[in-house]
């Protein structure tokens, strides 16, 4: 059955929203394993620490997060900064963001978490490079400039004999040449490294689409709060349900999906309000019943079509719908069961209205 | 001939009725073949629970299905089943299950019962156990003989039949697979490398062997890719390809173990892949075609999350919870990427949808397939 336009509409740009967060995640994981892997030794740079994201103390005191800090060797840093898509035009406040790194910062892996200098890197896909390098050339025509090395790099799968995750230097120079030049030819990322970047890499310090927390916590972290035992007892479309509080969804999450050694400077992801939001958007769409503010009681069950994705999207936007109180053509098999719900019985008539 | 409740009698007083020991096994089955049993069939069963409290305590269908405790290592029972709408078809028949001493979570399980007897048992009556079965790809079974070719009181052996399956070129998302079954006299290796040739897997494979010690005899042996044989005539000699089987199924379990992201594991899992060993995803066809075979496992839910130039499905199995992604880096192989839980069972079921509706392939781990 053709599900109705709209629902595909909505089901596609919710694919491509997922795969635009999870592509900027694994650029920033592959570049920071790029940075700390010794080509030579094929193998993990010893000491080496990076971390997505990681809060930064400024000399005046106040505190910055850049997207990703990489420490590949003890005195060696660099600042990375992730804008996965730059449009014709935009403007160059995003290379102003990378700028505000350009300082002397406190919190790498060193005694006095000081490192001085660092390299800054901004990361961008491959469609997105020449957008980059224009608004590169246009802040510096404004009279601006780094005064650490600063680098463009781009990401893009390659698609040959094998597919690779690959990373390229497009635009300026990092101070550690090797390094440099292994990426201005072209750095493939091996498979490796990436069955892990696609293994835990869910999330990084930018907002997630709704969809994408949807997936996790419905789909991922929701069925570990049913025992194994729960599910097998329980067969066919069945429904478990579990009783949760915001927190302990927030700290599953974490514990799947952001796997990263803990310290002060590690912001906590997902963050919370992230959880909630969706945990609120399950309400709405019915799968959840909220118990004060912080407990949820969540409906487990098996969507009812193989593509999970569709039928997250179809309940949310019947959600939506509810909310806003607009009529809209209800799905097409709705109003099919509809037009066969009243059916007269066979060989019985339909009532007469009485005069 | 002796009356049908004198051999129920025999097979019932010396397998069903009695504590088996696993290593008399082999001379049990060949007493009953030797004497009046015309065939048992043998399957091998995979649980990390004890099979013996699942049936005789746990909840399972009880009105069609009664079972007894014999020892700690070994449960018998018997099945009395109607099914089918439009054809209404009953079987009925009794089994035996023993532990295997050396594997732990291998059970298995004999039966003198025909027809659909074994498949409605494991279907309807053992449901609730949550099995998984060992998948023998083609390249194992072609082991397997070759290890049995090679014993020497066995001689001659011949196939008769043969059960394979092969792609029909086709556009279709859904597996176009076509089913051939030949009655046929070639050597075995012929039979594997036709199978090899035609870029078919090998479902099941019938043989026929004769034993100089039991003069002008031919024993038959039967082997099916989901560990079921056949035995006609005599056993014991049979039963170093089970041990074999056993053995694949053990190692295959062993592998799949506890690969989930969980505490035990701080968190971090253990992905594998299937490899192929040739190009076998190199077009958006057979991405569909293997999304076809993925969405083929029963009780589960996905979301593909990517679909062209690489395949990326997260899966959920309702069944008992577990999670995994399914990733095509290299034309060749797919990684299976275990989430926070992933049974044994769960695994199990994903590679065996992808063997019997896509393609067979080897289990390695990632660095082993990305060299």
């Amino acid at each position: 059955m053709k599900p109705p336009d709209r629902l595909v509409e909505e089901v596609k740009k919710a694919r491509g929203l997922i795969d635009d967060y999870l592509g900027s995640v694994r650029g920033l994981y592959a570049f920071a394993e790029a940075a700390c892997f010794d080509a030579a030794a094929k193998q993990r740079v010893g000491g080496s620490n990076y971390s997505i994201p990681r809060t930064m103390t400024l000399a005046s005191g106040g505190v910055i997060t850049p997207d990703g800090v990489v420490q590949p060797r003890a005195n060696y840093g660099i600042v990375a900064e992730m804008k996965k898509h730059f449009r014709d035009g935009d403007d160059d406040g995003y290379i102003d963001q990378v700028k505000k790194y350009d300082q002397d910062l406190t919190g790498w892996w060193t005694k006095g978490e000081k490192l001085t200098p660092h390299d800054l890197v901004l990361l961008t896909n491959i469609l997105s490079t020449t957008n980059a390098t224009d608004a590169l050339e246009k802040w510096k025509k404004g009279g601006k400039s780094f005064t650490r090395p600063f680098a463009i790099v781009e990401y893009t799968y390659t698609d040959g004999a094998q597919r690779y995750f690959l990373l390229r230097r497009m635009a300026g120079a990092l101070s550690d040449r090797t390094f440099d030049e292994a990426l201005r030819r072209g750095k493939p990322v091996p498979d490796s490294v990436m069955v892990m970047l696609f293994a835990q890499c869910k999330l990084c310090d930018a907002k997630p689409p709704l969809m994408h927390m949807l997936v996790l916590l419905y789909m991922e972290t929701v069925p570990l709060f049913v025992t194994e035992k729960d599910f097998e007892s329980t067969t066919g479309r069945l429904r478990r349900h579990v009783t949760v509080t915001v927190a302990e969804v927030r700290d599953k999450m974490e514990e799947q999906f952001n796997p990263q050694v803990k310290g002060t400077r590690q912001p906590t992801l997902p963050k919370k309000e992230w959880v909630r939001e969706a945990l609120d958007a399950l309400e709405d769409m019915e799968l959840a019943k909220r118990d004060g503010r912080e407990k949820f009681h969540i409906r487990v069950q098996r969507p009812p079509q193989k593509d999970a994705l569709q039928w997250l999207v179809a309940k949310w936007l019947k959600a939506q719908d509810r909310k806003s109180g607009a009529k809209r053509p209800k799905d097409k098999a709705q109003v099919e069961l509809e037009l066969f719900a009243d059916q007269p019985a066979a060989g019985k008539s339909k009532k007469r209205p009485r005069k | 001939m002796p009356r049908r409740d004198q051999r129920s009698f025999a097979i019932d007083s010396m397998l069903y009725g009695q504590r088996v020991p696993y290593d008399r096994l082999p001379s049990v089955c060949e007493t009953l073949l030797l004497g009046d049993t015309s065939e048992l069939r043998i399957k091998l069963l995979l649980a990390e629970s004890s099979l013996v409290d699942a049936l005789t305590k746990g909840r399972y269908p009880r009105q069609y299905v009664s079972s007894r405790r014999i020892g700690p290592q070994q449960v018998s029972g018997e099945m009395h089943l109607t099914f089918g709408r439009t054809r209404r078809r009953t079987v009925e028949g009794k089994f035996t299950i023993l532990k295997h001493p050396s594997y732990s979570v291998l059970w298995v399980l004999v039966t003198d019962a025909r027809g659909e007897f074994l498949e409605q048992l494991l279907m309807k009556g053992m449901r609730t156990a949550h099995l998984s079965n060992p998948i023998l790809r083609t390249e194992q079974l072609e082991s397997l003989f070759q290890r049995f070719a090679s014993v020497p009181r066995v001689e001659d052996i011949r196939v008769r039949q043969v059960g394979t399956k092969s792609r029909i070129p086709s556009d279709e998302l859904r597996p176009s697979l076509e089913t051939d079954r030949r009655w046929t006299k070639k050597p075995i290796d012929e039979i594997f490398e036709l199978a090899h040739e035609q870029n078919a897997w090998i479902t099941d494979i019938a043989v026929d062997y004769r034993l100089p010690r039991r003069g002008m005899g031919r024993g038959y042996l039967s082997v099916g890719r989901w560990g079921e044989f056949r035995l006609r005539h005599y056993a014991r000699d049979a039963f170093d390809l089970i041990e074999s089987t056993c053995e694949m199924a053990y190692e295959r379990y062993h592998f799949l173990h506890n690969r989930a992201r969980t505490r035990e594991t701080q968190y971090r899992s253990r992905p594998f892949v299937i490899d192929f060993t040739f190009p076998a995803l190199n077009s958006v066809d057979d991405i569909k075609r293997l999304h076809g075979a993925v969405t083929t496992l029963p009780n589960t839910a996905s979301v593909v999350l990517h679909g062209n130039p690489f395949y990326h499905v997260a899966v959920t199995d309702y069944a008992d919870g577990s999670m995994f992604e399914v990733v095509s880096f290299s034309p060749t192989y797919l990684a299976v990427i275990p989430q926070g839980r992933a049974t044994v069972r769960s695994l199990t079921a994903l590679c065996s949808a992808v063997f019997s509706n896509f393609r067979e392939g080897a289990l390695k781990e990632v660095d082993e397939a990305a060299g």
